[in-house]
């Protein structure tokens, strides 16, 4: 049982780090941007073009790539999503797309890299800690501080600070919010901009511990939208619970169920926090 | 025919709060067959959260409604409509891209049970007193999107009407409507009370209707008080 | 030549059934689902384990593949009555993307490996019979959504579409009409999934990637709304336009992610040009 439990808080903790990204910008664009994986993945590639394929220090490559991918995420959540929200597509219409955005960019990532997956990390196999019958390396305990942390941050400031609950009226209302004063482009770019380096960071940190392939991107996408959703009630922040709900769920399948069920069992996640979260309350909205 | 003297639907303490406010206070109505019941108020008073109880497209009421005796409990809006309960809307709920003859057509055809509907061709013939009544002949063809914001009103109260349902619930039947649409509209009113059916109608200024009324209400602050009719 | 020909015809098949097996919810009760290919999975699996591991005659086996995928199809409807909108969407991508993890894990399907040797239908019949058997099934399934259409059902899950609390007013039976639409679009994707198997006479989990309902999406939006044939003639022109490439000499190998590529683009292209195209004529209307 303490190795499931390792095993789910160390997977949990990426996990966490990119659902918190995710639901920031959920929380003002309130898009299932199935897109929004690809900022894991492109991070990571890019990181591991910059440091390895090219040879540059780390303290080089790692702000690049965050930067660059931080201006993709700005792009398409302060940028793209609100044009196409002004021009009048629907959100399903933005799922489609968001979907077919992943897909492209998965293919490009595939033909780049030849469908290779990569690994920054070091080439030693770090022993790590014993930890509750499961073994923790450093780079691990370092992720799982971070996503705390980051988490504990968020809601603080989500919930004190006057930035954070601008950034909540903008989610409600935001013509509402632009009436009473806000900068809602601004508070919707720093939004974007915070969501993406998030995300981004998730890829970096998650390449230098285990292996990255074009297709994860997807995956992480899900996991985020799952985990948020099932933190929801707890705002933004509550991603992080979310995300490591999931990773024990996850684990729990891959140990006692079946190793192979492990990402049905993020999909089965999907379709049940779904119908769950938006279950027909008693009164249908009109329409 | 519906029968005389048989309330037809009864609705004992309805209260419905969103939040902490109270938007209808334990509000008790009863309509029986062969009556016309006018429910007046100002706007924003509940009027038409109380008829979305009474119908079923707001669920999350306390109290109780009896449909002839049976209690609805939580019978969704399309069971309550199947049973012989069917309203309008204040602001029309008209099919965009189906004609004014598919929608009287729909009235009397979408209860129809799902399986045996498949089987059923569609057609386009429109033979309905309603469209008489209504004079809705010239329109038959027309669009839903092509509808003036009055005809869009008629058009609701038809589908409704072509139902063929015991109790008629009309949000504001007579909003934009003037001259002899108006005319007909009241006059198709008065018909379906003559014939036996419970008609309620939601309207701030009618007084041809509150003039001939059997009840006449007010709904203010969440109560429902009985007025005299003038 | 000819078996390329050959190919793409039943490409062309499958594409265009799973494009009808869709049509049943777009342009009825015009929700965007995204498990069709889930469902022509069950058919294909039922068929190929039925004819295979089990020996039944193909016929039956095609019968009871058909019905089991309607009954996933209903389902599936009844699971996700209570969704809308993106909502509904992204519920059932769950559930097709799952569905694929299944098909790759389970011992049943073989896993990964498939499952092959499937019977034909019709024997080892000529070229004749194989355009035959393929424009049956396209006729049966189009047929079944031309009088669907036509009916009252039809016209009242359209109305359902157009404005839902309009048709509950006067008593439509939404989760009724839901379920039979979850019936006939698993019918409709298991008969495509029962013609895959029993022309590549091979399934494996990757036919049924949700990423395959790029084309039959596609078809459906562009088609939008007009008669099953045109649907149908759609799906095929993407197809045909898709595999061009091989039949002026390209490599077989096409670049599978290449043409993903194109694909998903034009999609994009094409989701976003016809919702422009549909917000410009409502608002001509006023």
């Amino acid at each position: 049982m303490g190795s499931i439990l390792v095993a789910a808080i160390v997977s949990g903790s990426i996990y966490a780090l990119v659902s918190l990204g995710f639901a920031l910008a959920f929380r003002i664009s309130s898009v299932f941007n199935l897109a929004h994986g690809i900022l894991l993945v492109t991070a990571g590639y890019l990181n591991y073009w910059l440091a390895v394929q090219h040879g540059l220090s780390p303290w080089i490559s790692v702000p690049t790539s965050l930067a660059l991918v931080g201006a993709l995420g700005l792009t398409i959540e302060a940028v793209l999503i609100p044009a196409a929200k002004t021009a009048g597509l629907k959100p399903v219409d933005l799922l489609l797309l968001s979907w077919l955005m992943l897909l492209i960019v998965q293919d490009v990532l595939a033909i780049a890299f030849e469908s290779q997956s990569i690994y920054v990390g070091a080439s030693q196999v770090r022993e790590g800690w014993a930890v509750f019958g499961g073994r923790v390396t450093p780079l691990q305990a370092l992720i799982v501080a971070t996503s705390i942390l980051v988490g504990a941050a968020l809601f603080l400031i989500i919930r004190r600070s006057a930035t954070g609950q601008e950034v909540l009226a903008v989610g409600d209302d935001p013509r509402l919010a632009m009436i009473c004063g806000l900068n809602v482009k601004k508070i919707i770019g720093l939004n974007a901009a915070a969501a993406a380096l998030l995300t981004a960071g998730a890829g970096i940190l998650m390449s230098y511990q285990e292996r990255l392939d074009p297709t994860l991107g997807f995956r992480f996408s899900v996991i985020a939208i799952v985990s948020t959703l099932i933190g929801f009630p707890l705002g933004p922040a509550g991603a992080v619970v979310g995300a490591y709900v999931l990773a024990l769920f996850e684990t729990l399948v891959l140990y006692v169920v079946d190793p192979g069920l492990r990402d049905a069992a993020v999909y089965a996640g999907l379709f049940l926090v779904l119908v769950w979260t938006y279950r027909r309350s008693l009164v249908p909205p009109e329409g | 025919m519906p029968e005389a003297d048989v309330p037809l639907l009864a609705a004992k303490n309805i209260s419905r709060r969103f939040g902490s406010a109270p938007v209808l206070d334990s509000v008790s109505l009863t309509l029986a067959a062969g009556t016309l019941t006018v429910l007046t108020g100002r706007n924003g008073s509940g009027k038409t959260t109380l008829v979305n109880c009474l119908t079923g497209f707001d669920l999350a009421y306390e109290g109780e409604v009896q449909f002839r005796g049976t209690p609805l409990g939580r019978t969704p809006a399309d069971g309550r409509a199947r049973l012989g309960l069917v309203r309008t809307f204040q602001y029309p709920h008209v099919f965009a891209d189906l004609r004014v003859g598919d929608h009287v057509r729909l009235g009397r055809l979408a209860g129809l049970a799902a399986i045996r509907s498949y089987f059923t061709r569609w057609g386009t013939a429109v033979t309905a007193e309603i469209v008489d009544e209504l004079d809705l002949s010239p329109l038959l063809e027309r669009p839903g999107f092509a509808l003036s914001f009055g005809e869009m009103k008629v058009v609701n109260t038809a589908r409704a009407l072509a139902t063929g349902a015991p109790v008629v619930l009309l949000d504001e039947p007579l909003a934009s409507l003037h001259g002899w649409r108006r005319a007909l509209m009241v006059r198709a009113i008065e018909r379906r009370r003559s014939a036996g059916y419970a008609v309620l109608v939601i309207e701030h200024e009618a007084p041809e209707l509150a003039a001939s009324a059997d009840d006449l209400f007010e709904l203010e602050g969440g109560t429902l008080n009985r007025r005299s009719p003038a | 030549m000819v078996d390329l020909t050959l190919y793409v015809l039943q490409l062309c098949v499958v594409v265009g059934l799973l494009a009808l097996a869709i049509s049943f919810y777009t342009d009825g009760l015009g929700y965007v689902v995204l498990h069709p290919f889930a469902l022509a999975g069950v058919g294909a699996y039922v068929f190929a384990v039925l004819a295979t591991r089990y020996q039944w005659p193909p016929i039956l086996g095609a019968l009871a593949a058909v019905s089991s995928a309607a009954l996933s199809g209903l389902l599936c409807a009844e699971a996700i009555r209570s969704l809308r909108g993106d909502g509904l969407t992204l519920a059932t991508f769950g559930i097709g993307v799952g569905s694929f993890e299944l098909f790759r894990q389970l011992d049943i399907t073989n896993s990964v490996f498939g499952i092959g040797s499937i019977p034909s239908l019709v024997g080892d019949g000529g070229r004749a019979w194989q355009v035959g058997v393929a424009l049956l099934a396209l006729l049966l399934a189009a047929g079944l959504v031309r009088t669907w259409r036509r009916s009252v059902g039809g016209t009242v899950v359209a109305a359902l579409r157009m404005d839902e609390w309009g048709a509950l007013s006067v008593g439509a039976p939404l989760v009724a009409h839901q379920r039979v639409t979850g019936l006939l679009a698993g019918a409709v994707a298991g008969l495509g999934g029962v013609y895959l198997a029993v022309t590549a006479r091979f399934v494996e989990p990757r036919d049924f990637q949700v990423s395959g309902l790029l084309v039959p999406l596609g078809a459906v939006i562009v088609a939008g709304g007009r008669t099953p044939w045109g649907v149908v003639v759609v799906a095929g022109g993407i197809v045909l336009v898709s595999q061009g490439a091989r039949f002026v000499g390209a490599s077989p190998v096409v670049a599978g992610p290449l043409t993903e590529i194109a694909i998903a683009a034009c999609l994009a292209a094409v989701l976003v040009f016809t919702r422009l195209r549909q917000l410009r004529r409502d608002n001509a209307r006023g």
